[in-house]
């Protein structure tokens, strides 16, 4: 009986869920990430991109709790804790078609994923999520911020 | 026994609204939950899509089974195998040094952790004392030997 409604239910969504799930399609070309998209996308970019798009004032979203955001982050990463505000400001900063990137703690969290379906469902279109994430990012010994969440 | 009686329907109170409000979100947002079942790198093939679709409505199912006494025992054991798996599922995740959101459904940002296990653990086993029960009270379909 489950798996009639789940799959009678699933098929009559606004937005099915694919039967199977797909890897994220990883992208490394800048010029294709810093277009608006207009239909929605997730992607994958690794720690080079990520540095560039950090030095090309991308805005970056940490899915970590905030306990974590607050021992360190990338810079300017901002906090996820209130998804509400997070919603606020990204619409202001980047509006709903430019790209950010989500990460979190490293390719085994998942939580960046979560997070960018979440603010896909709010309308962003145009989401990068960062798998390496902070593990990646710190072991690099790139630059990182300590504050706590505004 | 009337003390029995009523913890027994207490037992199922508890468990099955747990069981159908976990169910809600997961039923609301596959997406996040097949992304959660993804963070325990259990299940192969892209296969946690499909999961994140079925297994909220059993849940659901189940837990309304257990309230109203419809398929009472198979309820009870459908809830006692998904909790069963869960445990397992957040056992390998700690061994395996995953620090993840569990998908529990409850708390939202709740991590896999010891507690979460225990928790699991004691639902299991008062379903257990629930299944071992010779005779079950206030159920609806099907009546069993005793209260027929």
């Amino acid at each position: 009986m489950s798996v009639m409604i789940g799959v009678g239910q699933n098929y009559f969504r606004n937005k099915p869920l694919n039967w199977l799930a797909q890897p994220l399609e990883t992208v490394s070309d800048l010029s294709l990430i810093m277009e608006p998209s207009y239909t929605p996308i997730i992607k994958n970019i690794q720690m080079e991109m990520a540095q560039i798009l950090l030095e090309n004032n991308i805005p970056f979203v940490d899915a970590r709790a905030n306990e974590y955001y607050e021992q360190g982050h990338i810079p300017h990463a901002m906090p996820s804790d209130d998804v509400e505000t997070l919603v606020e400001k990204l619409d202001e900063k980047v509006g709903l078609f430019n790209p950010f990137v989500v990460y979190c703690s490293d390719d085994d969290c998942g939580s960046s994923e979560a997070l960018a379906s979440q603010l896909q469902d709010e309308g962003f279109m145009n989401i990068l999520v960062f798998k390496g994430g902070w593990k990646e990012w710190s072991i690099a010994k790139l630059p990182i911020e300590i504050n706590e969440s505004e | 026994m009337k003390v029995n009686k009523y913890i027994q329907l207490l037992i199922r109170l508890i468990i099955g609204g747990l069981f159908i409000y976990a169910s809600l979100d997961k039923i609301e947002n596959p997406d996040v939950f097949a992304q959660q079942i993804n963070n325990y790198h259990l299940v192969p093939f892209g296969l946690e899509n499909i999961i994140a679709i079925v297994l909220p409505w059993l849940e659901f199912i189940t837990g309304i089974g257990l309230i109203v006494g419809v398929y009472l025992e198979a309820s009870a054991l459908w809830i006692s195998i998904l909790l069963l798996s869960f445990i397992v599922m957040m056992i390998q995740a700690i061994l395996r040094g995953y620090n993840i959101e569990c998908g529990c459904g409850l708390n939202e940002g709740e991590m896999v952790g010891a507690k979460k296990i225990i928790e699991n653990m004691i639902i299991l086993g008062a379903l257990v004392w629930l299944m071992i029960q010779s005779k079950y009270y206030f159920t609806i379909y099907p009546k069993t030997a005793l209260e027929a």
